[in-house]
């Protein structure tokens, strides 16, 4: 039998708080070929990053993240993935890279409503003896078009993080798409 | 303070279906967490808005036991699987079996309702999912629900709202 309590048996406890806080959010509403968090350096407060995003491209293309704006050509990037697309799976790398490569987002022609969610948690962002992790977890499941990854990046400096940068390989966000970034403590 | 418990639900006898209903569309996105038995081995499933009807539903799985790792997906109408069905039914042991659902712009209507799922089955295996319902309604209602059997007794349901 259904429970069917048709409301809340318990409304409004409220978790610690400020443990988990937003610190900005884009919604784009046009196009958009990159994404950028900057000034992270000033979020003090917190020890962990947590990107929560909902992105769809203009092209298909691999979505990317770089930190600091390092240059192209570095080397200082790695990737892990473990990849299901719905038939098959894949265990990929990249190393010695100039950025974190993660995989195709939906494109806008295929299905005009999907888009991928990702969460990107960046680890003790700001501490200076330590390289820095992500752990990334993303997928979407269109009609004909399917991806879930499991992802680790590094970025092999030990520079605290000052700022965020989300990419495509090709093509652009698509408007509307959004990035929300959070502090955790 | 941008992760609030919404509601939770912990079953003191026996239920086929957990519903969580009249959800505020205040947040931006919902996070919840399920450790459940069952009175039997069964999928788990999660379906929106109370719906039925031929609204597409997707969900494309990765999974892992003790030897292999598969992919895989699936086209219903009656909501996400939460777990894949030939390997990882729920385990009817206490606690033996937790969920974290996170599902991403559920009160907008311009895109498709997406929702990454983590599960751990301590038994039997691992997935990691993602569901998508086909369709930009604002989502306000979420059921729990099972291919076979009930909830048992003891299993706890979660919603957390996240704020943007």
């Amino acid at each position: 039998m259904p429970l069917g309590l048709g409301f809340f048996a318990v409304a409004g406890a409220a978790a610690a708080a400020g443990a988990f806080d937003l610190l900005t959010t884009t919604i784009l509403t046009s196009d958009t070929s990159t994404v950028t968090f900057s000034n992270i350096n000033n979020y003090t407060a917190y020890k962990h990053l947590q990107i929560r995003a909902v992105i769809q491209d203009t092209n298909a293309s691999i979505l990317k993240i770089t930190l600091n704006n390092t240059s192209a050509g570095v080397t200082t990037y790695a990737t892990h993935k473990l990849l299901g697309d719905g038939t098959s799976v894949a265990a990929q790398n990249s190393s010695a890279s100039d950025h974190i490569n993660l995989t195709a987002l939906p494109a806008r022609g295929n299905q005009a409503e999907t888009f991928m969610a990702w969460n990107i948690d960046l680890l003790d962002f700001s501490n200076t003896s330590r390289n820095k992790t992500l752990r990334i977890f993303g997928g979407f499941a269109e009609t004909s078009n399917n991806r879930i990854g499991l992802f680790s990046g590094l970025w092999a400096s030990t520079a605290a993080v000052t700022a965020i940068t989300l990419t495509p390989t090709s093509g652009s966000f698509a408007s509307t798409s959004r990035f929300s970034l959070y502090g955790i403590k | 303070m941008s992760f609030v418990q919404i509601a939770s639900q912990t079953l003191a006898s026996s239920t086929a279906v957990v519903t969580f209903s009249s959800i505020p569309n205040t947040y931006r996105d919902l996070v919840c967490v399920v450790r459940a038995n069952t009175t039997g081995s069964a999928t788990a499933l999660l379906r929106f808005n109370n719906s039925t009807s031929s609204i597409n539903v997707r969900r494309n799985r990765l999974s892992a036991n003790s030897s292999s790792v598969t992919s895989a997906s699936t086209d219903t109408s009656g909501g996400v699987e939460l777990t894949y069905t030939s390997r990882a039914t729920m385990p009817n042991t206490l606690g033996e079996a937790n969920f974290l659902f996170e599902l991403y712009d559920y009160a907008t209507t311009n895109k498709y309702k997406i929702v990454l799922v983590r599960g751990n089955r301590s038994t039997t295996g691992m997935d990691a999912m993602a569901g998508m319902w086909q369709t930009t309604n604002a989502i306000d209602r979420l059921d729990f629900l099972l291919s076979t059997g009930s909830y048992g007794a003891g299993s706890i349901f979660t919603i957390y709202g996240i704020t943007s």
